[in-house]
């Protein structure tokens, strides 16, 4: 128990120091205040606000789209539409923005437009080219928890609403919205909460949200108190974020009768063809395009072996510190998990809240926070490899806690008391019970943590040694350099890597099979 | 044999046990019985060590396990358990659950081998429980608790799980191989027909408390008290006066040799009562419910009383007739 707490709350003491020390040095007074009101913050606060208000938006609209011909409609090839449409899951946002930079530069796949435009290299830039990617590569998040409440929504009241005399439009409106919108909420709340702590893509792409302002103030300016009162404003608007979604979510209102639902399904006629072209819209953009553009550049450049020179010590690195980060989470988020499956109560259920907060913090403002910290009280620890770790840690120690407490849920307290009682001492028990129930908990659990550490940006930017790469960093900084075909690799590489953890994710969600 | 001797329990202020002692001779199928939280499951924990007593001792074959300083550990016990939720190992076959308990068992496959046929599981070896059907799971746990050959086992609810059709077959099965294997066993249920059928030695406790114990018709007919009457069937409860050996109560007399003079309470069966139909009779019928094989029929008699009859279906009386109501059958007196 005590273990757990100090767990949970070694996660939140760089957040805490931040917190305390920018207090400190401004002396909590006049430098916070005219920080808070000045213009320059107003702006990144808009910028921030107004990107997330336009990602989620037309996210939301893309998602409830394609959940409503995917999962409650008679589209042709619905099974194959459904697979394509999580595909861009598995090409995280940075890459998604490199990839398109790469393609509307001199030489890319649609490199040529831009002449034809008449526009200047480099217009690929700003908000609305930011709004354009995050909306591309994060729809899959709101995608998924509409889809399954779709699968969870009852015709019935669609149907009693439509015997009570309403069109079809309002019987819509009254029976089925209100039976998706918790999951609408959600599905948007993740989007907006992605965007505001996306650090790479807005970065290559200059739009200046405070995940980029946080970077640029640290490392140009090395206005560390600047990067500390920003990430605190960021954290802010994260927080307000979520109370807005609290208060969205408002009443359960799925309306769950307990009988075993029956999906609503269209009949959509002959429209139903045009579903197809927006499926295949969306997949074009967000799968299409940017694959045949790094295929493109990557034919070009494998040829070379600088490129293998600087990618495979990269790999190497990337695949060991991932290895490394993802046991050192499972490890830690074991006696969490356990004390949250075998003993709930207020106080478990308090610990499992904290060790979530690292997960809805940005990666930006952990690593920034940390460099604090590790100044402040080790400077023997900073920018060597076991500062990032710590950094994946808090990072990721939330994700690992959902499949272990799965596993523990497999391996509840009266399989070892059944155990007890023919004989078994706890060695045994340990060795025959629990640890084969919990292996494909523990397994999943190292996976995601696994992948999540190989695609991480910018705690690994901030914290890593200097001189030293990981994948993320090469493509990060081959982008920066205008080196679109030597970023082909890694980024290759890295949606391999995602690929099978989205593949993972539709095989357990069941998600093909259900459809059919 | 097992004897337990002033068990105490209590769990934050709570009394759950308040002193509970019985004894089960070898070889007996004991059926602890009550309402649900009177307290059975916690007792059933205990002798299996997966709890511990504040107070009492428990002794096994003269082995004391629980006792003032003695607490053996339930690896240790050689009792086996079968789980309200049968607890199956889930990512184990049949055989390797069942085998599971005789890790140093020289004999191991024969007497795998013998518990699956007992138990009508060969067919089924291979399975994983997720496979079997809910009465299959409840063997293989028996099976399971049997293999070790302990000296004593526990049922906690072993049918809670199963639906009402499935019951009636499975407790017979369970009763038919308890008697073949000649363990000692203790079951837990708040069934009263599970209890009534399946027990030799017959415990009722309520509240942490044990009522009475023997056989089930001594407790059915004969209750030592209004608790343990209606925790085991239906009944009215008849004001009654005596005198001189001689029970007088508004449906006649019956026999009261041992009791002496003064006001008492008679409890008689709802279907130690018979009704005829009699134009001079005192009772009027109210109306009747319909169960298939039996009816429950209300009886109204003079100064308001109303009793209930379990009548059998062929001879059910019509609302609004006049009848006379006859006790037919055993009765208790209560004080």
């Amino acid at each position: 128990m005590i273990l757990c707490l100090s767990i949970g709350l070694l996660a939140l003491t760089p957040l805490a120091y931040l917190l305390v020390r920018t207090i400190g040095e401004t002396g909590g007074g006049t430098k916070t205040s005219s920080f808070l009101f000045s213009l320059r913050t107003l702006e990144h606060a808009g910028t921030s606000l107004g990107l997330a208000a336009v990602v989620t938006t037309a996210s939301t609209l893309i998602a409830l789209f394609l959940a409503l011909c995917t999962g409650a409609s008679d589209l042709p090839f619905r099974r194959t539409c459904t697979v394509l449409v999580v595909c861009p899951l598995a090409i995280p946002c940075y890459v998604g923005a490199a990839v398109y930079i790469g393609t509307f530069s001199p030489g890319g796949l649609l490199g040529g437009a831009s002449e034809i435009l008449g526009v200047r290299y480099g217009w690929f830039s700003g908000f609305w080219a930011s709004a354009f990617v995050l909306t591309l590569f994060t729809y899959p998040l709101a995608y998924l928890p509409i889809r399954a409440g779709l699968s969870r929504s009852d015709r019935t009241l669609l149907e009693a609403a439509r015997s009570l005399g309403h069109s079809r439009t309002r019987a819509w409106v009254h029976g089925m919205l209100p039976q998706i919108r918790t999951s609408m909420v959600a599905g948007s709340l993740m989007v907006a909460l992605y965007t505001l702590s996306e650090f790479g893509a807005v970065s290559m792409l200059r739009c200046n949200t405070f995940t980029r302002v946080i970077y640029l103030e640290y490392e140009s300016a090395f206005d560390r108190t600047g990067a500390a009162l920003s990430s605190l404003a960021l954290v802010a608007l994260i927080g307000l974020i979520l109370l807005l979604g609290e208060w969205m979510r408002g009443r359960n209102t799925s309306g769950q009768t307990g009988r075993p639902a029956r999906p609503c399904r269209w009949r959509l006629g002959r429209w139903r063809w045009l579903g197809v072209p927006g499926v295949g819209v969306v997949t074009l953009l967000s799968v299409g395009i940017p694959l045949t553009s790094i295929f493109r550049w990557w034919g070009r450049s494998h040829s070379t072996d600088p490129v293998l020179d600087a990618i495979l010590p990269a790999l190497v690195t990337t695949m060991v510190l991932a290895v490394v980060a993802a046991v050192v989470v499972v490890i830690l988020a074991l006696p969490t998990s356990m004390l949250a499956s075998r003993y709930p109560s207020k106080l478990s259920r308090m610990i499992e809240r904290i060790t979530h907060i690292g997960f809805g913090l940005p990666g930006i403002v952990i690593g920034l926070a940390l460099v604090f910290v590790v100044l402040r009280f080790l400077p023997a620890v900073y920018q060597t490899w076991g500062i990032v770790i710590a950094g994946y840690v808090i990072l990721f120690l939330a994700q690992a806690t959902g499949p272990l407490r799965a596993g523990f849920d497999r391996a509840p307290r009266p399989l070892e008391d059944a155990a007890r009682t023919l004989g078994a001492r706890w060695p045994r028990r340990l060795r025959r019970i629990t640890i084969p129930l919990l292996v494909p908990g523990m397994s999943s659990a190292f996976l995601l943590v696994f992948i999540s550490t190989t695609k991480e940006l910018p705690n690994t930017l901030l914290l890593a040694p200097a001189g030293s790469h990981t994948l993320s960093t090469r493509i990060w900084q081959y982008t920066e350099e205008a080196m679109y075909a030597e970023s082909a690799l890694p980024a290759l590489i890295l949606i391999a890597l995602s690929a099978m953890m989205v593949a993972g994710l539709v095989w357990r969600e069941g998600m093909v099979e259900k459809t059919a | 044999m097992i004897e337990l001797t002033d068990i105490k329990r209590s769990f934050g202020g709570h009394d759950v046990l308040k002193g509970v002692s019985f004894q089960i001779p070898a070889g007996q199928l004991a059926v602890l019985f009550g309402p649900s939280g009177c307290g059975k499951t916690t007792l059933l924990r205990i002798i299996a060590g997966l709890e511990h007593a504040d107070s009492g001792t428990i002794a096994i074959c003269g082995r004391k396990i629980t006792g003032p300083g003695i607490r053996v550990k339930p690896e240790e016990r050689k009792i086996g358990l079968v789980f309200q939720d049968l607890a199956l190992f889930p990512h184990l076959t049949v055989t390797k659950n069942i085998e599971f308990g005789m890790a140093r068992a020289t004999n191991k496959a024969d007497r795998t081998r013998e518990m699956l046929e007992l138990t009508h599981l060969e067919s089924l070896r291979d399975r994983f429980p997720h496979e079997l059907s809910g009465g299959e799971q409840q063997r293989v746990a028996v099976a399971r608790a049997l293999a070790p050959g302990p000296d004593l086992l526990l049922l906690d609810e072993p049918f809670a799980n199963l639906d009402a059709t499935l019951r009636c077959t499975v407790r017979r099965e369970l009763v038919e191989l308890l008697d073949r294997v000649g363990t000692t066993s203790i079951m837990v249920t708040h069934d009263r027909s599970e209890a009534l059928s399946a027990a030799q030695t017959l415990l009722v406790m309520s509240r942490g408390r044990l009522l009475q114990s023997g056989s089930p018709r001594d407790l059915y007919e004969r209750p030592s008290d209004l608790r343990v009457a209606t925790l085991l069937g239906d009944g009215n409860l008849l004001d009654c006066e005596i005198r001189g050996g001689i029970a007088t109560c508004c449906l006649g007399t019956v026999d009261a040799a041992d009791r002496s003079d003064g006001q008492a309470k008679l409890f008689v069966r709802t279907e130690h009562i018979t009704l005829e139909q009699d134009e001079e009779g005192e009772g009027t019928v109210l109306g009747s419910a319909y169960f298939g094989h039996d009816s429950m029929t209300d009886v109204g008699l003079p100064g308001g009383k109303v009793i209930q009859v379990r009548e059998s279906q062929e001879r059910t009386s019509n609302p609004g007739s006049t009848v006379k109501a006859r006790i037919c059958g055993p009765c208790t007196i209560l004080d």
